[in-house]
C-alpha cells in the first residue's frame, strides 16, 4: 500500500517557489532540500543570508534518486554536495556553511571560541506545551534583542526560526498561546518569522498544512515521526 | 569561433538543444539568460529573439531561435558527427517530419501546460489552475495509449532508429516526472522506449541542468 506521506506536494510554492527558481544554474555547491522541512529551512535560511550561490535540488523523500543515495547513502535532507561529496545534519551544515565561506556575511557564529562554543550548545527542541513554554521563556530570557546575541542574526536564530515560522500550526490545533510564555519570546519570533531569508524559503500554507495534518494526526511516517513517537533521538 | 547557446540553466526548450548537441558531440559556450529577472525580456535579448523565449544560438554570427529548427540544424550540420538524428532519404525524411509533428500537435501541447500549471507558474508568481491541469492529465493520457500502440510496433517514434523526434520528447517528461506525474510506467511500450531515450548518455550530461 503506498504510503500517504508520498503523496506529499512534490515542489516549493509560494515565495520559497521563486527562490528554487532563482537557484537553477549549476554551481560548485548543490543544496538537496525538502521544502517542507523545518530541519531543512534551517540550512536554507543560511544560504540566503548569507548569499552562498547554491544550486537547488528538491528531493522527493519517498522516491530518492539514486546519485543523490550514492553520495549520500542515509538519504536525508538538507544535505550538501561539494565537489562530489555528500553532508547532512542540519546544525553541521550550517556551521560547515561559516566556515566554508567565512567572507560571505553575516557571520552566523561568533568568531570569539567561547562565545561560539557558548552559542552552539544553545539548542531548542520540541516539547510539550509548558515544556515549550519554559523553554521558549528560557531562550528569551538570553536573547540580548533584537536577535539571541544582541545586534547580529546569527545561528541560534537561524535554528530557531523554522519553529517559530510554524507556531500558527500549534496555535490553531494544539492551543499554543504565545502571549503565555512571556519575556520578549512573541516580539522575538516576530523578529524571526519577519526575517527575509525565512519569507523567502516558506511555501504556501495550504501545501504546508497537508504535511502537518499527518503530525497533528500522528500518522506521519517520515524518520522523524517514528523517533518522535519512540522516544528516539531525532535522526 | 565556438557556438553560443543562450539560455536558462534548466529551461526544458535549452536543454532540448543541449541533448541534441552534446549528442552529436558539438562543442558549445553557454550563456546564462535570468528569466527570474527578466532579462528575456530586455532589448538586448529581444534584438535577438524577438518573442522574449530562451533558447536562441550564435553560430559564427547565424541567429537561429526555436529549440526544434535549432537541433534540426544541428543535426544535419553535423551529420557526420556523434549519432546520425536526421534521415537524408526522401521516405525517411517523411516518416521523421511525422513523428516530429506528432510530437508538436500530440505531446507538447499537453506537457507543456501540464509543465506550467504544475511547476513553472509558481516560479513567476502564478498559482495552478488545477482544473486546467486536470483536463491536460487526462488528454495527456488518451495520447500516450495511442503512442503505445505506435511503439508497439516500431523501437522509435520514425521507425528502428532513433530521430531528433525522440529526443525533443525529454525535457518535458523528464519534468512531469520530477513532480511526480508518470504517465509512461503504465504504457508498457512507452515506459520501453522512455527508458532507452532518458537513459543515453547525452542526456544524463544535461538533464540537471547546463
Amino acid at each position: 500500500m503506498a504510503i500517504p506521506d508520498e503523496n506529499i506536494h512534490p515542489i516549493a510554492t509560494g515565495n520559497a517557489a521563486k527562490t528554487v527558481a532563482e537557484h537553477q544554474a549549476k554551481q560548485d555547491l548543490v543544496f538537496y532540500s525538502g521544502w517542507f522541512c523545518p530541519f531543512n529551512q534551517r540550512v536554507w535560511v543560511s544560504l540566503e543570508e548569507k548569499g552562498i550561490p547554491y544550486q537547488y535540488k528538491e528531493v522527493n523523500p519517498y522516491k530518492k534518486e539514486k546519485h543523490f543515495l550514492d553520495i549520500n547513502p542515509k538519504g536525508l535532507v538538507p544535505a550538501i554536495e561539494y565537489q562530489g561529496r555528500a553532508l547532512y545534519e542540519s546544525l553541521v551544515l550550517c556551521e560547515y556553511l561559516e566556515e566554508a565561506y567565512p567572507n560571505h556575511e553575516p557571520r552566523l557564529l561568533p568568531v570569539d571560541p567561547f562565545e561560539r562554543a557558548h552559542a552552539q550548545s544553545t539548542e531548542q527542541q520540541d516539547a510539550a506545551r509548558q515544556e515549550l513554554y519554559d523553554a521558549q521563556r528560557k531562550l528569551a530570557q538570553q536573547v540580548k534583542g533584537p536577535y539571541f546575541t544582541g545586534k547580529e542574526f546569527g545561528l541560534v536564530d537561524v535554528a530557531n526560526a523554522p519553529w517559530v515560522a510554524r507556531e500558527y500550526i500549534l496555535a490553531e490545533h494544539r492551543g499554543y498561546d504565545g502571549t503565555q510564555v512571556g519575556n520578549g519570546w512573541s516580539e522575538y519570533a516576530e523578529r524571526l518569522a519577519t526575517r527575509e531569508s525565512i519569507i523567502k524559503t516558506t511555501s504556501d500554507e495550504d501545501k504546508l498544512q497537508v504535511i502537518y495534518d499527518r503530525y497533528l494526526r500522528d500518522e506521519a511516517q517520515s524518520e522523524v515521526a517514528k523517533a518522535l513517537r519512540a522516544g528516539r533521538p531525532l535522526p | 569561433m565556438v557556438l553560443k547557446l543562450y539560455g536558462f540553466a534548466t529551461s526544458t526548450c535549452t536543454l532540448r538543444v543541449a541533448v541534441v548537441l552534446k549528442e552529436k558531440n558539438v562543442q558549445f559556450e553557454f550563456i546564462p539568460v535570468d528569466l527570474t529577472k527578466g532579462a528575456h525580456k530586455a532589448p538586448e535579448f529581444t534584438a535577438y529573439q524577438p518573442f522574449g523565449q530562451v533558447p536562441y544560438i550564435d553560430d559564427n554570427g547565424l541567429i537561429l531561435y526555436e529549440s526544434r529548427a535549432i537541433c534540426r540544424y544541428i543535426a544535419a550540420k553535423y551529420a557526420s558527427h556523434g549519432t546520425p538524428l536526421l534521415p537524408t532519404d526522401p521516405t525517411a525524411i517523411a516518416l521523421f517530419e511525422q513523428a516530429a509533428s506528432t510530437e508538436t500537435s500530440n505531446y507538447d501541447p499537453f506537457v507543456s501546460g501540464l509543465a506550467w500549471e504544475l511547476k513553472f507558474a509558481m516560479w513567476f508568481g502564478g498559482k495552478t489552475d488545477e482544473a486546467r491541469a486536470k483536463s491536460l492529465q487526462s488528454q495527456l493520457s488518451a495520447k500516450l495509449d495511442i503512442y503505445d500502440l505506435i511503439l508497439g510496433k516500431q523501437k522509435y517514434l520514425a521507425g528502428n532508429d532513433i530521430t531528433l523526434a525522440d529526443l525533443f520528447h525529454l525535457p518535458y517528461g523528464a519534468v512531469l516526472l520530477d513532480i511526480g506525474l508518470d504517465e509512461f510506467s503504465s504504457r508498457p511500450n512507452v515506459a520501453r522506449w522512455w527508458k532507452d531515450i532518458s537513459s543515453r548518455a547525452s542526456w544524463e550530461a544535461v538533464k540537471g541542468g547546463i
